[in-house]
């Protein structure tokens, strides 16, 4: 009986962390501070809004996962999240962190952002 | 049978990191030939105060490679007579300001070791001093993204290409860059305003950095090494590394994604690797920064350090190196949720070697 109630502790309190837990990486947008976190379900960086509310930054990577764009390696390389991007209606945003360090974003109509790259990648086999 | 259940699930959480671990774990007992060497592993390396970039679109990967080995030279030297080398500067005073490599109109595809060579003879403005210009255009465009916005421009409005209409310029701006439509009114009307507007992005560079005091570049030269096998390839990454320096890659991009591919004919030696005759179509010609080498789980692999943001983890790579969230640096990053930022990416050489059309190491 003990074990039991344990095990729903257990249980209940791991659903909420994996809710909730999200150490925020603030990110320059625009300038303009962007909060984003680790979205496990859809494994990338996602706007820190995302994993409380729907967003269209996920839907973004939702329909990615179901297209196969090719990505153009003639010319000026690009990053491979770029043509899913565009595809969407995105905007690739430029972001920076308080190191300095840059990386792209894609930008929905809602202003949720998701890490450009993770649009081109296919997630691992559960 | 709950119990049972939460058994299972305990021994699983348990047994998950020493499983994560033994996936992808590096081999310390290495021939010479890959003994562990990352240039990452000291907490003072120069690393750590150079920022990854992340160039966009914009074709200046010869710059953003070239300006990081030229820091990562100063830092260890402790040369501190400006911050870092701002790679648009960079590729401008290159292939503009010096007569030697001139090229007219855009700075997208270049060298290296010329990089090196022209900022040695011409100095480099501050990247404190480049920013300050730059933002004059756009306070909340990156560098990158300024440059690539001045290229449409010029190519839509400027030259032979005459065209008066704005809306066609602006959609393909929104296409390409990810900056917007208030942001390309502001930047098109400052353009305006200084009489920028249509001149070649080279140009109007010219103009921004003409008062811009060069403190000198006190680097060795970058030596290039095109010809030769694969293994030709891989000495000269050895040697560099030896060195405790990094070494300046060029490379066809296919193989971020796709172990299996080939972007070289393998035609050398004799030949030039790099030369066109020796690229596959489609090869994605690509310049980026060799930091480290580690034995994976027995076989020999490269660090890449990319100018391709941040988050760049691409599929064909066995593994990355990060920043976690507390600061430090740890060579294979198999967490997600401990990573502030990926420093590079571990390439089999099986995979790089064949794939690089030259090295550029310090001389």
């Amino acid at each position: 009986m003990f074990l039991n109630k344990l095990f729903l502790i257990f249980l209940v309190s791991a659903s909420a962390s994996w809710a909730w837990a999200c150490d925020e990486l603030v990110w320059t947008v625009n300038g303009k501070g962007e909060g984003v976190c680790y979205d496990e379900k859809h494994e990338a960086m996602v706007s820190a809004k995302c994993l409380s509310a729907s967003c269209e930054a996920v839907t973004f990577l939702e329909k990615a996962r179901q297209l196969k764009l090719s990505s153009t390696r003639t010319g000026t390389v690009q990053n491979p999240g770029s043509p899913y991007c565009k595809f969407l209606k995105g905007t690739v945003v430029i972001a920076t962190n308080e190191r300095g360090s840059q990386t792209a974003f894609c930008k929905a109509s809602d202003g949720s952002l998701v890490e450009l790259s993770s649009l081109g990648r296919k997630p691992k086999a559960p | 049978m709950l119990r049972a259940l939460f058994s299972i699930l305990l021994l699983i959480l348990l047994t998950l990191p020493a499983a994560a671990r033994l996936i992808i774990s590096p081999v310390t007992d290495s021939p010479p030939s890959c003994r562990e060497m990352d240039l990452n592993e000291d907490p003072q390396s120069p690393l750590h105060k150079i920022p990854i970039y992340d160039q966009d679109g914009s074709g200046l990967c010869y710059a953003y490679a070239a300006s990081q080995m030229i820091d990562y030279y100063r830092l260890q030297h402790g040369d501190k007579s400006y911050d870092l080398t701002n790679p648009v500067y960079a590729s401008w005073a290159t292939y503009y300001k010096n007569p030697s490599y001139f090229k007219s109109s855009t700075l997208d595809g270049g060298d290296g070791p010329k990089v090196v060579a022209a900022l040695k003879q011409q100095g480099m403005c501050t990247n404190r001093d480049v920013q300050k210009q730059l933002r004059q255009l756009s306070s909340t465009a990156s560098d990158s993204e300024i440059l690539e916005f001045l290229d449409i421009v010029y190519k839509n409005h400027g030259g032979w290409f005459f065209n008066e209409d704005w809306e066609t310029t602006s959609e393909e701006v929104t296409k390409k860059i990810g900056i917007s439509c208030q942001q390309q009114d502001s930047l098109k009307a400052v353009l305006q305003k200084k009489d920028f507007f249509s001149l070649a992005p080279t140009e109007v560079l010219s103009k921004m950095f003409k008062d811009c005091a060069a403190k000198p570049v006190n680097v060795p030269e970058l030596e290039a090494y095109s010809f030769g096998d694969d293994k030709a390839m891989k000495d000269q990454l050895d040697k560099a590394l030896a060195k405790k320096l990094p070494a300046q890659v060029d490379l066809c991009s296919g193989f971020f994604e796709d172990p299996s591919f080939r972007g070289l004919r393998g035609w050398s030696p004799p030949l030039f690797r790099s030369s066109n005759g020796n690229s596959q179509k489609g090869c994605g010609a690509h310049a980026v920064v060799v930091t480290g080498r580690l034995n994976i789980n027995g076989s020999c692999h490269y660090l890449i350090r990319n100018s391709w943001g941040s988050y760049w983890k691409p599929e064909g790579a066995t593994a990355c190196a990060c920043k976690t969230r507390s600061g430090a640096y740890k060579q294979i990053c198999n967490d997600p949720k401990e990573v502030a930022e990926y420093v590079g990416c571990w390439f089999d050489q099986k995979t790089m070697l064949p794939n690089t059309g030259g090295v550029n190491v310090f001389k």
